[in-house]
């Protein structure tokens, strides 16, 4: 995949959170803003369900995006933060992202979206794995 | 979707700013985005 093929994607993924899986629940959250065409905002979570699905649901985040160039809270590089107990763990540089990813991490930043959307829904079982290992469980089965 | 439990003030994702929803918890995030199905998978079963 090239850079020019993220202009074929069409809009950015919408805002909301997608089911990546329901056995253990897994949804990746997101949300962007624009402003006048250029990405103003992003917010990506991988949020993984303690719960069984269909139950209560108690959600914690471990993977994280945020870019907002313009916020104190924000970064102007787009990278990931890998959480542990709602704190930062380990954080995925862009050169690492663009290392581990299928596609190329855009030059532009409105096609950011795009390749969080992307890259998760490739990669979210590494992190789920990850995740269950830290905490000595095993629930996600391929 | 169900309660998480979480404070639960009535907000939309439209109307809160970056900060405000990047330090929302999980369950809150949950609790008030619209939430979308694989279209490839059926939802288990509920007893």
């Amino acid at each position: 995949m090239s850079i020019d093929d993220f202009r074929s994607l069409g809009s950015p993924p919408p805002d909301g959170a997608d089911y990546l899986h329901y056995d253990p629940p897994v949804l990746l959250f997101m949300s962007s803003t624009y402003d006048e065409g250029e990405l103003g905002s992003l917010i990506a979570k991988l949020l993984y369900g303690i719960h069984n699905y269909g139950d209560g649901e108690d959600w914690v985040e471990i993977l994280r995006f945020d870019y907002n160039p313009s916020s104190e809270m924000g970064h102007d590089e787009l990278h990931a933060d890998v959480v542990r107990e709602d704190e930062k763990a380990e954080t995925l540089s862009r050169k690492e992202l663009e290392d581990d990813a299928s596609i190329p991490v855009p030059r532009e930043s409105y096609y950011y979206p795009h390749f969080v959307a992307s890259y998760t829904r490739d990669k979210w079982a590494r992190f789920v794995e990850e995740y269950e290992k830290d905490k000595g469980m095993r629930r996600y089965r391929k | 979707m169900s309660s998480t439990g979480d404070s639960a003030e009535e907000n939309s994702l439209e109307d809160m700013s970056y900060e405000e929803i990047r330090e929302l918890s999980p369950n809150e995030l949950v609790r008030i985005s619209p939430v979308r199905h694989h279209p490839s998978k059926t939802p288990p079963e509920e007893d």
